[in-house]
This record gives C-alpha cells, sequence and structure tokens, in this order.
C-alpha cells in the first residue's frame, strides 16, 4: 500500500536538527516514528516535503542517511520511499536527499 | 539615664559613624555595604571599534561573579559584592549587547543571585533602550522602563533575546514572524531557518566540552544558545544574532582529528600561519567542500548559505580569539583579539531589499 506522508502535516512544520536529545522534530524521531513504522507494515511511502519552515541539512542527512547506516540498502529505500513535492523550491531538498543517501552509503562501505 | 562606660560611648560612636558612611554613600549612588567593587564598562563597547576594551571589561566582569575577591567582614571572610556601571558607554554595538545580556543571563542561572546595577538612571538613553528591547533589565531582575521605540533617533528595532537548551522550530519561527511584523520589508526565508538552526545545533553539540580534562574557566548555564535578530535602520539590513559561551570553533577543531587533519592541510597548502582567525575561516571552508563527509560540516556551509549572493550581505563569527567576516561574494576579512570573547557569537547580516529580490535556495 502507498501511504502519503507530508511532513508539514504529519510531522511538523519546524523539522529540527539531528538527534531526539538535541530538541523537538528531530531527523532522528522522523525517521524511528514515521518512516520506520511504515517501513516495517512493508509500506511504500510517498513523503511530500512541502509546507515546512525549511530542512536543516542535519535533519535530512539524520532522517535519509541514518536509514542508510541502520542497514537499509539504498536501493530499498528507493523503491520504498519516493520523494515528491509541489512547489519547486522543494526540489533542492530532494537532490540533498539523494546526496545524503550516497554519502552515507559511502561512508559504510569505506568503514 | 543609664550612664553609659567608655566602652559603650565608644561602640555607639562606631555605629554611627558607620550609620552616617552609609547614607553618604547611598547619596552618592554607592552601594550600603562597603565592601562593593565596582566594573565600568568602556565609553565605547564593541568588538570591532574597541576590541580591548570590550573584552577586558567582560573578564573583569566574570571574574568577579565566579572567582570573587573575599574580604573579612565581622571575623568571616564573604565574597565582594559587585557593581556593574554602564553609565559610562556612550556607543554599544549589537554583537556586544547581545554577549553582555547572555552574560548577565548566566550570572542570574548559575548564581541565583540578583545583580546589583549602579547609576542606572545615568546610562544614555540608546544604552538602555537597546538593553531594554533585549529584555537585559528583566534578566537583571530589574524593573528598568527605556524603551525609545524605532525612530530616526533610534533606528534599531531589537527583539527580545530568546535562550535554550534545545533546538527550537517554532521559537525560530517566531523569530522571523516578529522581525516581519517590525520590518515590513522581511519576508520570511527558509534559509534563514536553517542557518539558525544549524548554528543553535553547534551550540549545543559542539560548542560546550564537560569533559574533566578541560573544565570551563567559568560554569556554564548548560550548553545554551542565545539568539535575537533586530532591524538596523543605520545600514538598511536585518541582523541575526546566535551566541553560546563554549570553548569556540578554533578549539572544537583542535580536539576533532578529521576537522584537524584538513586544516593542517589547508593551512600548508595555503600557507597560512596558524591562529583562531585562520582556523574558523579554514573550517567554512572545509564546511563547503563536497569532499568532507556529509554528516557532518554541512551546518557551516549552510550558515554561509544565507548571505551568498546578496549584495552587501555577511556572516561574521566571533569566536575564541578570532573575528572572521564571509562576505556575499564568498571575500573574507579576518582579525585577531588579544583575549578569547568567552564564547561563539555568529551575526549574519542581510540587506533588506536582498531579502526581496534574493532565491533563497
Amino acid at each position: 500500500m502507498k501511504i502519503e506522508v507530508r511532513i508539514a502535516r504529519d510531522f511538523s512544520k519546524f523539522p529540527g536538527g539531528r538527534y531526539r536529545k538535541t530538541g523537538d522534530f528531530s531527523g532522528q524521531e522522523f525517521r524511528e516514528d514515521v518512516l520506520h513504522k511504515h517501513l516495517r507494515k512493508g509500506d511504500t511511502l510517498k513523503v511530500i516535503l512541502d509546507g515546512v519552515d525549511g530542512y536543516p541539512p542535519s535533519f535530512l542527512e539524520e532522517a535519509f542517511g541514518g536509514l542508510v547506516r541502520e542497514g537499509f540498502p539504498v536501493h530499498d529505500i528507493l523503491d520504498k520511499i519516493e520523494i515528491a513535492f509541489e512547489s519547486e523550491e522543494y526540489l533542492v531538498y530532494k537532490e540533498m536527499v539523494s546526496e545524503y543517501l550516497a554519502d552515507a552509503a559511502d561512508e559504510l562501505e569505506k568503514s | 539615664m543609664k550612664k553609659l562606660c567608655f566602652k559603650d560611648k565608644a561602640r555607639r560612636i562606631r555605629k554611627t559613624n558607620r550609620r552616617r558612611a552609609v547614607v553618604l554613600r547611598r547619596r552618592r549612588g554607592g552601594h550600603s555595604s562597603g565592601v562593593g567593587r565596582t566594573i565600568s564598562a568602556p565609553r565605547d563597547l564593541s568588538f570591532s571599534r574597541n576590541p580591548n576594551g570590550t573584552l577586558s571589561f567582560l573578564s573583569e566582569l566574570k571574574e568577579s561573579v565566579f572567582s570573587p575577591k573575599k574580604t573579612k567582614r565581622r571575623g568571616k571572610w564573604v565574597s565582594k559584592s559587585s557593581f556593574i556601571d554602564l553609565s559610562k558607554i556612550e556607543r554599544i554595538s549589537l554583537p556586544s549587547a547581545v554577549v553582555l545580556s547572555a552574560e548577565l543571563h548566566r550570572w542570574k542561572l548559575t548564581k541565583g543571585t540578583l545583580l546589583k546595577v549602579k547609576n542606572s538612571k545615568r546610562w544614555e538613553h540608546r544604552v538602555r533602550s537597546l538593553l531594554c528591547d533585549l529584555g537585559a533589565f528583566e534578566l537583571m531582575g530589574l524593573h528598568i522602563s527605556g524603551d525609545l521605540g524605532y525612530s530616526d533617533e533610534n533606528p534599531v528595532a531589537m527583539l527580545k533575546l530568546k535562550s535554550g537548551e534545545r533546538t527550537d522550530g517554532p521559537a525560530l519561527s517566531a523569530l522571523q514572524s516578529e522581525l516581519a511584523k517590525v520590518s515590513v520589508a522581511f519576508l520570511r526565508s527558509k534559509a534563514v531557518y536553517e542557518a539558525l538552526h544549524e548554528a543553535h545545533l553547534n551550540c549545543i553539540e559542539h560548542a560546550y566540552t564537560d569533559s574533566d580534562a578541560s573544565r570551563p574557566k567559568y560554569p556554564y548555564a548548560g550548553h545554551r544558545w542565545w539568539a535575537t535578530s533586530a532591524y538596523d535602520g543605520h545600514k538598511n539590513s536585518l541582523r541575526f544574532f546566535v551566541y553560546d559561551q563554549g570553548v569556540g570553533i578554533p578549539e572544537t577543531i583542535a580536539r576533532k582529528k578529521d576537522w584537524q587533519d584538513r586544516l593542517a592541510n589547508l593551512f600548508a597548502s595555503t600557507g597560512l600561519v596558524k591562529s583562531d582567525a585562520n582556523a574558523i575561516a579554514g573550517a567554512f571552508e572545509i564546511g563547503k567542500s563536497r569532499t568532507h563527509k556529509a554528516e557532518r560540516g554541512k551546518g557551516l556551509a549552510t550558515m554561509a548559505k544565507v548571505v551568498e549572493g546578496r549584495s552587501g550581505g555577511y556572516l561574521r563569527i566571533l569566536s575564541g580569539m578570532g573575528d572572521v567576516t564571509i562576505y556575499h561574494d564568498g571575500s573574507c576579512t579576518k582579525r585577531s583579539f588579544n583575549s578569547h570573547i568567552g564564547g561563539t557569537m555568529v551575526e549574519w547580516s542581510i540587506p533588506v531589499p536582498g531579502l526581496e529580490t534574493t532565491n533563497e535556495n
């Protein structure tokens, strides 16, 4: 089943930093409470980026790069999570997610 | 009437004299304890125009709070009271006002005592108004009004200083909303939100150290950030400030092996000498590099991105003993101080027309 996750509506309009300990609405919180929940059920996701105040890079890196570090293969992530946007201004964040996935995979391979 | 003996008479005279001295000192604007130490601010409180005077005032302030001199009173050793006298300040810069207010806040948080202020009625109006806007008086537990409001004579609208130990997205959003109220030209910007967020994260995650090997000279008020913003009519610009009282960027880098190696390589390839200012500029250069590990270092690049392409905009970082300004075109100026500023101050200055025309991403 394809589930639509609108970050501004279903998570927060104010994405935070990397870890839960540093503040609310962190990348870790989004990964563990939203992405994991659906991925474990075998759902595929359409994550819509629009409507937030901004995305700190730490948030995006921890949310998506963190999946790779947890052992999800990049191709699985790309198969199961579609990053979407309605306004062109969010294109840059989609590109950042791709970059972080690739970098996390590289780092994992090196280590 | 009971006849007093010589000893009692002498005691009574001494008591009367002490009371007279107290009354006299109060009339002169001093404090009654008689063991106070006055810390006077310089005429120009500014890291740019008067770095030595400003740093030495701040250092004296911290020293008197956290390592107070003791004096013997009625056979007991007691700490000398300290008074802050800001009446000499004729000019005060926004970054130094933020640093001073944060210092007063730390005083309140760590000591739990209220501050004593000298000659507050004689402070320069604009100084009083700026500190009032920042909420510094509330931090001192004083009820002093002095807000001049925004005018041609006082063309700076400063928002109240916010502080916390965790990142706070809604508070950052509120900071932008409040600024939009005082400056109609300001449009909310994702780049500003992200830059402020990364600066806060740097404060919380990297600025402070609690290891036994490097105990801070003065106690921390938690891993805390202070933030505010202002519309500066002098420069027709919006200015954002994030401050922490940590060890500073150069010291943070020195503790991280991968950063240290990269910085050493950068210094070797460019022929730069080792200094705090060069370390700060180098850290931003490394942060921009695509080859740097993605999960770290992007925060600095995000902080610099806000001013990129905004003509007249700049990002200024005062940290450790260095002062670095990175301009919209990527050029940068550096200077060194004689002593540590006591943390890291990050300031963004964005010209108002730039906010309307530049693509934020």
